[in-house]
């Protein structure tokens, strides 16, 4: 069963088209890779997908709703998540406050809860610590819990912005180039966590410019290029495939 | 000289609160309120006007902070949704607005010409002489209960978001979250406090009138935060009395130097303010008191 369904999605800033009828599905729990040159339009395809732009025309339906009426928020909410390109971390709060900020529905959230039910916010505090230090364990950053964000290494922030998307819990995860600027040891241990999150039932969609590293990791991959889909299917095959390997200007694959 | 010093305590204690609630919305939030003053105006005159109907003490200030706050939340509706630099521009437009208002209508507020008379708040009991004192220890206690509410906003989950959010406000709406709510409700609080703020300057100078409500004070106020230090509480205590220092010292420059009219007085006051601010900028950017994550920046 399809979780989320993009059809004959078009973007336009003016006579510019960053991206035009692109179809992606993807299965409830599967896990698929989404390549392309620079400038392919696979991060804009992001941003129209969660909400950061407003497509021109096409349909996004995610668990059997129509997305493009919906705020940013409220497409979160319903369980579609992202990462960004470039991390956005909170720079000046703790990496450990950083996890914390993202759970929703907490009830310190509220002015009012705060003051009459203290006891209960404390509570929920506590929960939401230890999970928090279990989420710095599994992203190997509890050594640098209590640091600013702001300071992290470019890899870190990468692995922090993952982390505080997790907290959320949400049923889909789209990672804009999670591998950008990571460790070659450390992209192993993250496909590994990245499998163990699939395996969890969440439904993830990658885009990612090390080709090698997705290419194991997912068993489907979507190839774009000037801002349209040129193949999909598996790695293997995408990659061979004439049009994809043109667009990679043949020697790079 | 003791009644000089409870005089100034008076002001600085005023002014801290003002500065209270504006660090919650910049220092912590964000926000760039340059209309601070019309919330602070609305507080004075909102208490100002009740007392003299023969309401009680009590409650007019609480209908200032109430009012003060409550007319935040439709500038917070109107601009929040649109990103920072709407709400500069709108709450200058709206503090300038209030103080038209209040020197035009003049059935409510007589006009340029004020409202005198309004009664102190605990001369009925104390006397004129010790009621200045037990203004002075009522502000302080004010003042610290405030910044104990601060303490435990910021460190609250509500902190955390509104914190978020002057960070990178785009990643908390990554997270499902709405910054317009919070923000708007930032905008409440700190407005509040210049509400309360009001209602004290108004019971105790027992005078208010639009003159008294110029952007200058909003600027005194931003100038207090950014010399301190805009999220740090030391920072508004010591910004606030370097401020008032100021203001007082140079008005016994006057006296000292001799010969120099009020007119002259205020534009070497603008050229020391512009100066400190530049300084602070160059070489404190996060002012005297910087908090612990903003050092070194
Ligand atoms: N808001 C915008 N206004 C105008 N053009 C835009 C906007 N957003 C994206 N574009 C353009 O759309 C094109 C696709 O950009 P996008 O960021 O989606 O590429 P990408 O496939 O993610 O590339 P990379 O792999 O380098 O990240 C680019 O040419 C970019 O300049
Ligand atoms: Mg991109």
């Amino acid at each position: 069963m399809s979780l989320l369904s993009v059809k004959n999605l078009s973007a336009r800033f003016g006579a510019f088209t960053a991206f035009d009828g692109v179809d992606i599905e993807l299965a409830k729990g599967s896990l698929t890779g989404l390549i392309g040159t620079n400038g392919a339009g696979k991060s804009t395809l992001f941003s129209a997908i969660t909400g950061y732009i407003t497509p021109s025309s096409g349909e996004v339906k995610f668990d059997g709703h129509d997305m493009l009426p919906l705020s940013i928020e409220k497409r979160v909410e319903k369980g579609l998540s992202r990462t960004f390109q470039v991390p956005r971390e909170f720079s000046r709060l703790s990496v450990f406050q950083n996890l914390m900020a993202a759970p929703p529905n907490q009830a310190g959230e509220s002015l009012a809860k705060l003051f009459i039910t203290p006891g209960r916010v404390r509570r929920q505090e506590a929960e939401l610590a230890e999970r928090a230090d279990s989420m710095l364990q599994f992203l190997n950053l509890a050594r640098v819990a209590d640091t600013p964000a702001g300071s992290l290494s470019g890899g870190q922030k990468k692995l922090l912005e993952l982390g505080r998307l997790l907290m959320l819990e949400p049923s889909c995860i789209m990672l804009d180039e999670p591998f950008a600027g990571v460790n070659p040891v450390l992209v192993e241990e993250l496909s590994q966590r990245i499998v163990e999150l699939n395996q969890r039932g969440i439904t993830l969609l990658i885009i990612e410019h090390d080709l090698a590293s997705l290419s194991r990791l997912v068993p489907r991959l979507y190839a774009m290029d000037r801002g349209r889909i040129i193949a999909e299917g598996k790695p293997s095959e995408v990659l061979a495939d004439p049009r994809v390997r043109e667009a990679y200007m043949g020697g790079v694959i | 000289m003791e009644f000089y010093l409870i005089a100034i305590s008076i002001s600085v204690l005023i002014y801290m609160l003002m500065a209270s609630g504006l660090s919650l919305q910049y220092g912590f939030t964000g926000l760039v309120n340059f209309g601070y003053v019309g919330f602070f105006a609305i507080g004075a005159y909102t208490s100002g006007l009740l007392s003299l109907q023969g309401v009680p003490l009590p409650v007019s200030f609480l209908a200032a902070m109430l009012l003060a706050g409550a007319l935040a939340y439709p500038l917070g509706i109107i601009t929040l949704r649109l990103g920072g630099d709407y709400l500069a521009i709108i709450t200058l437009g709206f503090s300038e607005t209030v103080r038209i208002l209040l020197m035009k209508e003049d059935w409510l507020t007589r006009g340029v010409h004020g409202v005198p008379g309004l009664p102190r708040v605990f001369d009925d009991w104390a006397g004129v002489s010790s009621g200045d004192l037990t203004l002075l220890l009522l502000l302080l206690v004010v003042n610290i209960a405030v910044f104990a509410l601060i303490a435990y906003l910021v460190r609250s989950p509500f902190g955390r978001i509104i914190a978020s959010i002057r960070d990178n406000e785009v990643a908390v709406r990554a997270l499902g979250k709405n910054p317009a709510a919070f923000k708007t409700r930032s905008l409440m609080l700190g407005s509040a406090l210049a509400g309360l703020a009001g209602a004290f300057q108004a019971h105790y100078v027992t005078f208010i009138a639009p003159e008294q409500f110029v952007p200058l004070i909003t600027f005194y106020v931003w100038i207090a935060i950014i010399v301190g230090g805009p999220n740090r509480i030391l920072g508004i205590v010591v910004g606030t009395i370097i401020l008032l220092t100021f203001l007082e010292g140079s008005r016994f420059m006057r006296d000292f130097v001799g010969g120099v009219s009020e007119v002259q007085l205020a534009s070497v006051r603008f050229f020391i303010i512009g100066m400190a601010l530049i300084c602070t900028i160059l070489y404190r950017p996060n002012g005297l008191f910087p908090d612990k994550f903003s050092k070194g920046k």
